[in-house]
């Protein structure tokens, strides 16, 4: 059951609920001399601060503008974006960007779980580990993405990428018309989060 | 191991539940939760392979019952 499918009264008493076992979990940690409350601190430090879109956004607006860039991009991901200073965990061994055309567009997913470059392009939202995108953007890609609000023209081919737990991926979006005069931070502006998943367009 | 945790191309679900730049995390215990795994691996009592595998041991029902946290 999705909490979006709880009544009020269900929801709030599930989240006091595992908020409770939340804690207990922690008093653990602290019982055998874990920092728990400093190591839940950096993380919501590195969620709010580190591990976001923007840094995905001015990958994209370099790759828009920069086509030595975007080749280095194209051939290893992961070492493209760490020279630019940006995150990559070790365990997210590559990088690999897929470049969205007037005849091909990417979308990815983790049909598992919830696997995603997670440093570059953000934490997965919601949807994208419901069990009804993992199941059906793989059958059904074309249907999903336009219930999504995505309605590509039926000549388009759609790639959809399952993301494996060393293999992470990013969706460079088409650069939209009418952009040729804005700089690289301006671009990156235009680059939404939605769009580096592949589920919506700029 | 071919479990419920294995959702690609699974028919019958209805829509995917969308918003523009959707949240991440829908209360704090979450962000409590996504911290405290990693923690676990970090000090040695699990590795990520334990991880998945306790997840894919969960019984099917459990499984798509279950919140993601």
């Amino acid at each position: 059951m999705s909490m979006i499918e709880n009544g009020q009264g269900d929801a709030l008493s599930y989240h006091q609920q595992m908020a409770q076992r939340t804690d207990a979990v922690a008093a653990v940690f602290e019982a055998h001399g874990h920092d728990v409350k400093k190591h839940i601190a950096d993380f919501a430090h590195a969620v709010s601060e580190r591990w976001v879109p923007e840094n995905g956004a001015r990958v994209v607006a370099k790759a828009w503008t920069d086509p030595v860039f975007k080749a280095q991009l194209l051939t290893n991901g992961h070492q493209a974006v760490t020279a630019l200073g940006l995150p990559m965990p070790v365990h997210h061994r590559h990088l690999v960007a897929l470049e969205n055309t007037d005849k091909v567009h990417n979308v990815i997913c983790c049909t598992l779980c919830s696997c995603t470059a997670f440093s570059i392009i953000g934490l997965p939202p919601d949807w994208y580990k419901d069990l009804e995108y993992r199941a059906r953007v793989v059958r059904e890609s074309r249907t999903v993405l336009k219930e999504m609000g995505l309605d590509l023209p039926s000549d388009v081919e759609i790639r959809v990428w399952d993301t494996t737990a060393d293999t992470r991926y990013m969706v460079i979006p088409k650069r939209p018309a009418n952009t040729a005069g804005l700089s690289e931070a301006a671009l990156a502006a235009l680059v939404s989060k939605d769009a580096m998943f592949g589920v919506a367009a700029i | 191991m071919d479990g419920m945790h294995d959702l690609g191309g699974k028919q019958g679900f209805g829509p995917v539940r969308f918003v523009r730049n959707a949240p991440v995390f829908h209360a704090d215990w979450e962000v409590r939760a996504n911290a405290m795994y990693p923690l676990a691996v970090s000090v040695g009592l699990i590795n990520m392979d334990e991880y998945r595998y306790a997840i894919e041991r969960m019984a099917p029902r459990h499984y798509v019952a279950a919140t993601y946290y």
